[in-house]
């Protein structure tokens, strides 16, 4: 595990050192990563200045949500950032080496080359969720910070967890892991908003996916709305498991989906 | 106990069948219909330590699959394969310290960085000792004459050069097995030669067990003493290329160069070719021996020059799959 | 049209891609119009906007967002960086024809996609019959070429500064805020509509949404179609000018 640790530092020195020319290109990226979250953000405020709740949640609480499961997403994006290059790498051939080398192929493949432009989202993010802990009333104790903070970084192993298993696909079907950008997209989307808006049914679904692990659920617990929302409370107080649970499954995933790589060229 | 062993090993590639017509991609999705591809069919062999083998096949033959089985990329279908007591799909990392590879087509290096940085980092992700990297360094660098451009990006080296920085890289760490994959392709004949002797001396001196892929026979006849041939997923030899060359091309051919052009007629020989005022003749060292032939040439015409030469390994090989494929 | 033959098989390469695209505007819309639903919270109709109006115009904002949506400056950064361009620009059809045509094909293409997304569409968001079908058409027409000549202008960016990178994605978003198309600009405050209201970018999507469901018409409708035509020119003129100098760029540095 150390070892591990103490590889991705070397191969991350690498990365830096032969970063040197693209920096220009990152300060738009990260410009335009943060004005991205927060200009959909803003369309969410200007809706709510006119309209006080959506599903009995104001502002203040919607931008809570909001910022949590943003920052949640910036999390694993900044890190994980190299993982649509996996089907280049892929088809490249460049991932065989991978595979020979003493380091965990996950590790090299994220820290063999680094784009910092994911940046933006996480700065989005925190900036978002400061927002909204600044606006939003919350009876503070110990174990609500406790709370919030494992509830944000559950939320990323949530999200990260289910990106990795899709990635996986890519050992096998080149084409089928663009299926990890849909599901994506059904996160940043829908993961924002308190899911008792969609109904029940669509409530379910979306602790299904699971989509309201990442933010709803904390958010309703340190806000005090558990009961509230439809979700059994006991579910809503023990979200921050399902992150790791998450995460570790599609890290088995990816692990035992190599045994489907087949490699190309010759 | 070999080195590197395998057993009944198989691979197979199941690849959805192509489909036609419209929507094709849309059933394709949908659709079931695989086609089985074994591109290894039951290979056996043993390897022992210090050996030199050739891996040889045409394309699709099955060559780079085993390779990469036995280097820990593709988990094999069926069978078994070990390689310095670790299974190579099972423990990756473990039997990447064990390995040294070289892919003639792509590169281990970094490349945005000077190939000394390349260096370093290898050194440091296979954990190599600082004196042992600076001795081996220092070695290879002379070895393969690499001073000069040490501290060039990767990306602006040449072929040759980038070659020798990969067969460097892949020895820093000393791995008592190496790889390589046609690492002289696209060489020229100096790089070439260069490269051949490097390897030679590797397995010579160092006693490094080496496992070479190629399609160039000139390679092979400098530098393999085993040869495994593979076609189809299956071996069909394994062994020292001379009796090889024996089993499936006995002739040696003589060549003589005349005063002046005339037919030649000798028994025991058969003319193949003649050009100007040379001939081509083709005989079964086993039924006349050279020395005599040659004196009976000589004495028949009028020889201003000579020569014998072996069979070409190339040729051979040629005969052995244009035979193999006679079902 | 041999070109533009050529340039929609290109686009047809890409038809699983495209495919899935269109997944994500399903669902946006979906999403918008479950929010715009629990805004309402029941009431039929707010500020005089009744809620079918408002699940229409998700429906419409986000299919016309699908059609606006262009790869042309990803095409001209690509051309530029395999230094393509030069040979693009030897071609006995101009460079800005090409790129026009380029566009026109993909959203051929993007209008066949459209039949999938309006049944989506009607169950879980809302599909009225327009108010106003000519001013609509023309409306429409009129945001894709202001649309298309603002990419045009994006793209050229890319002759000087070679690397487009955040640059477009920072464009989608922003212009995606001020076409209306997240919120429409009956229901912003003043001065926000107000500053939106005079650039171009509301043009494209959030003008024929409105006189499509209504929210503008009769004579306003027309008075928005005038300032369409205004900006049509304005922009029209300034990508003339920018291409000029941008393809002279290009000879000079010799592709």
């Amino acid at each position: 595990m150390w070892w591990q640790l103490r590889a991705a530092g070397y191969l991350f020195s690498g990365a830096i050192r032969g970063m040197a020319q693209y920096r220009a290109d990152v300060v738009f990226t990260v410009l335009a990563g943060m004005f991205y979250q927060v200009t959909t953000f803003l369309a969410v405020w200007v809706i709510l200045a006119r309209f006080q709740a959506v599903a009995g949640w104001g502002i203040k609480e919607i931008a809570l949500l909001y910022g949590m499961r943003v920052f949640s997403h910036g999390l694993w994006v900044l890190p994980l950032n190299q993982m649509h290059q996996l089907s280049r790498y892929v088809q490249e051939g460049t991932f065989d080496r991978f595979l020979v080398r003493p380091v965990n192929p996950l590790v090299q493949l994220m820290f063999t080359r680094v784009r910092f432009n994911a940046l933006g989202d996480l700065l989005g993010g925190v900036t978002l969720m400061i927002a909204g802990l600044c606006m939003v009333h919350i009876d503070w104790t110990v174990w609500k910070v406790i709370y919030l903070v494992l509830g944000v970084i559950a939320g990323a192993m949530v999200e990260a967890g289910i990106q990795l298993a899709l990635s996986s696909l890519s050992f096998r079907f080149v084409k089928a892991a663009r299926a990890r950008y849909t599901v994506d997209d059904l996160f940043n989307m829908f993961g924002n908003y308190p899911a008792r808006m969609f109904g029940s049914v669509g409530m379910w679904t979306l602790t299904l996916i699971p989509v309201t692990f990442v933010a709803y659920l904390p958010a309703t617990v340190l806000l005090d709305r558990v009961g509230a929302e439809g979700i059994p409370s006991i579910i809503a107080y023990l979200s921050p498991i399902v992150g790791p649970m998450v995460f570790i499954s599609g890290y088995a995933i990816w692990m035992s989906r190599l045994r489907d790589y087949s490699s190309t060229g010759n | 106990m070999p080195l590197i062993e395998t057993r009944d090993l198989v691979k197979e590639f199941r690849r959805l069948r192509p489909k036609q017509g419209r929507f094709a991609a849309v059933r394709k999705l949908f659709s079931r219909d695989y086609e089985v591809t074994r591109a290894v069919d039951g290979v056996d062999f043993g390897i022992a330590a210090g050996e030199l083998v050739g891996y040889l096949g045409p394309n699709g033959a099955g060559k780079s699959t085993t390779i990469k089985m036995l280097t820990g990329i593709l988990t094999p279908t069926s069978g078994e394969v070990v390689v310095s007591g670790v299974v190579p799909w099972r423990h990756r990392q473990r039997n990447a310290r064990n390995i040294g590879v070289v892919f003639g087509q792509r590169t281990q290096l970094w490349w945005d960085l000077p190939l000394i940085d390349s260096f370093r980092l290898i050194g440091k992700l296979y954990q190599v000792p600082d004196a042992t990297y600076r001795v081996n360094l220092k070695r290879f660098v002379d070895l393969l004459d690499m001073s000069p451009f040490v501290d060039t990006p990767v990306r602006q080296l040449s072929l040759g050069q980038r070659m020798r920085g990969d067969l460097a890289a892949a020895m820093l760490y000393e791995p008592p097995i190496l790889y390589l994959d046609e690492p002289t392709v696209g060489l020229d004949v100096i790089a070439k030669e260069r490269i051949r002797e490097f390897i030679a001396d590797l397995n010579a001196e160092s006693g490094t067990t080496v496992i070479l892929t190629t399609h160039d026979m000139d390679d092979v006849e400098r530098l393999c003493k085993r040869l495994l041939l593979i076609d189809h997923g299956k071996v069909l030899y394994d062994g020292a290329v001379d009796p090889l060359k024996e089993k499936y091309s006995p002739h040696r051919e003589l060549m003589v160069r005349l005063a002046s052009p005339a037919e030649v007629a000798v028994a025991g020989a058969k003319v193949v070719r003649t050009e100007d005022s040379r001939v081509w003749l083709s005989f079964d060292p086993k039924k006349v021996r050279a020395a005599a032939l040659i004196a009976e040439v000589s004495a028949a015409y009028d020889v201003t020059d000579l020569s014998v030469t072996e069979p070409d390994l190339e040729d051979v090989i040629r005969t052995m799959y244009a035979e193999r494929r006679v079902p | 049209m041999a070109y533009l033959g050529m340039r929609f098989k290109e686009t047809w390469a890409y038809r699983i891609e495209i495919l899935m695209w269109v997944l994500k505007p399903m669902l946006q819309l979906i999403l918008l119009a479950t929010v715009w639903r629990a805004v309402y919270n029941g009431h039929s109709s707010m500020d005089g906007v009744p809620l079918v109006v408002m699940t229409t115009y998700v429906s419409l904002s986000a299919m016309h967002t699908l059609l606006m949506q262009d790869n042309m400056p990803d095409w001209v950064e690509e051309r530029v960086r395999d230094g393509l361009i030069g040979a693009d620009m030897l071609r006995p059809m101009s460079l800005l024809e090409q790129v026009v045509w380029g566009s026109v094909s993909q959203v051929i293409m993007k209008l066949v996609l459209l039949v999938f997304v309006i049944p989506v569409a009607a169950i879980f968001s809302g599909l009225t019959p327009p108010a106003a079908i000519g001013p609509y058409l023309v409306a429409a027409l009129l945001g894709w070429m202001i649309n298309t000549c603002l990419m045009m202008l994006m793209s050229a960016v890319v002759f000087w500064t070679l690397e487009m990178g955040g640059m477009t994605f920072l464009y989608y978003t922003i212009s995606g805020f001020l076409s209306g198309a997240l919120v429409p600009l009956w229901f912003m405050p003043g001065w926000l509509a107000g500053i939106i209201g005079a650039l171009p970018f509301q043009a494209t999507v959030y003008t024929p949404v409105a006189i499509y469901v209504g929210q503008i018409g009769g004579g306003a409708a027309w008075q928005a179609i005038g300032v369409q035509g205004i900006w049509l020119v304005l922009l029209a003129a300034l990508v003339a000018l920018v291409w000029r100098s941008a393809e002279r760029r290009v000879v000079v540095q010799g592709g």
